[in-house]
């Protein structure tokens, strides 16, 4: 009964992760030429979606736990890229902050005033 | 009456393997690498918000209300997908504790929710990348910022 049960929602799951890891391949493609950056990190999370989503049908086929740990594998990888992207656009943005300080300050003091507006 | 080889305690035997060390092994890293992205994911989530509202105060109202109604649902839908990570994350953390099949299965309902979110809040980026382009040229063209494309 749980056997089953935890077979028809990772399955379920791993089709709601394809269907992403679909649009994510389809929007890195798209953006491929207005920003490389992005665009590759998109499809570096689509092909590991993909192989997560892959990986959790298979369980439901075969029902290895095999196939259940290398989805939690992909996604873990899948996670791990996520958060390097994160963490260096925190650091660009804080690196242009630093670099524009004047710049923040005027639009911090524009945007306080918008607010009291 | 002798419960040992029965069906009930074979399929229990089978409900058990389904944690076996393989899954059990990539559990731990799993909810680390998953509550971390959920911490950086809250921390880009709300700084995008903070820059969205403060782009949306500089242009006028009736010009922003489609760019807000579909921002809010963009923002309300990442904000679940959040918090679907932390509890997926949390459900893992105890599962390295207990090995229980049944928190294990929690987990992946979490998992399935927020791939499901991420795939909602794909459409809704869309429909806002649409909605933003046809507003913010509609407002050029009607003599926003001195009227820089009439």
């Amino acid at each position: 009964m749980q056997s089953s049960k935890l077979r028809q929602v990772v399955s379920s799951g791993g089709t709601w992760q394809l269907t992403f890891a679909i649009l994510s391949l389809i929007a890195g493609a798209l953006s491929i030429s207005s920003n490389a950056i992005t665009a590759l990190v998109s499809v570096a999370l689509g092909i590991f979606a993909l192989l997560s989503a892959l990986a959790a049908r298979k369980y439901e086929d075969m029902g290895s736990s095999t196939h259940l740990a290398d989805s939690l594998k992909y996604e873990k990888i899948y996670f791990i890229i996520a958060v390097v992207y994160y963490v260096l656009i925190l650091l660009a943005v804080a690196f242009f902050a630093i670099l524009y300080r004047d710049a923040v300050n005027l639009w911090w003091a524009s945007f306080i005033e918008a607010v009291n507006r | 009456m002798n419960y040992e080889n029965s069906p009930l305690d074979e399929d229990n035997q089978q409900e058990s393997a389904e944690l076996s060390e393989d899954i059990l092994l990539q559990i731990p890293s799993n909810a680390f690498w998953t509550r971390l992205y959920a911490i950086f994911y809250l921390i880009i989530n709300l700084l995008s918000f903070g820059l969205a509202f403060f782009i949306l105060l500089q242009i006028p109202f009736k010009i922003s209300v489609g760019i807000m109604i579909a921002g809010a649902a963009f923002a309300a839908l990442s904000l679940w997908a959040n918090m679907s990570l932390f509890s997926y994350s949390s459900k893992l953390y105890k599962v390295v504790k207990t090995a229980d099949i049944d928190i294990f299965i929690e987990a992946m309902e979490q998992r399935k929710l927020y791939w499901q979110i991420c795939v909602w809040c794909f459409i809704t980026t869309v429909i806002l990348v649409v909605i933003a382009f046809f507003f913010i040229l509609a407002f050029l063209m009607s003599g926003g910022f001195a009227g820089g494309l009439r």
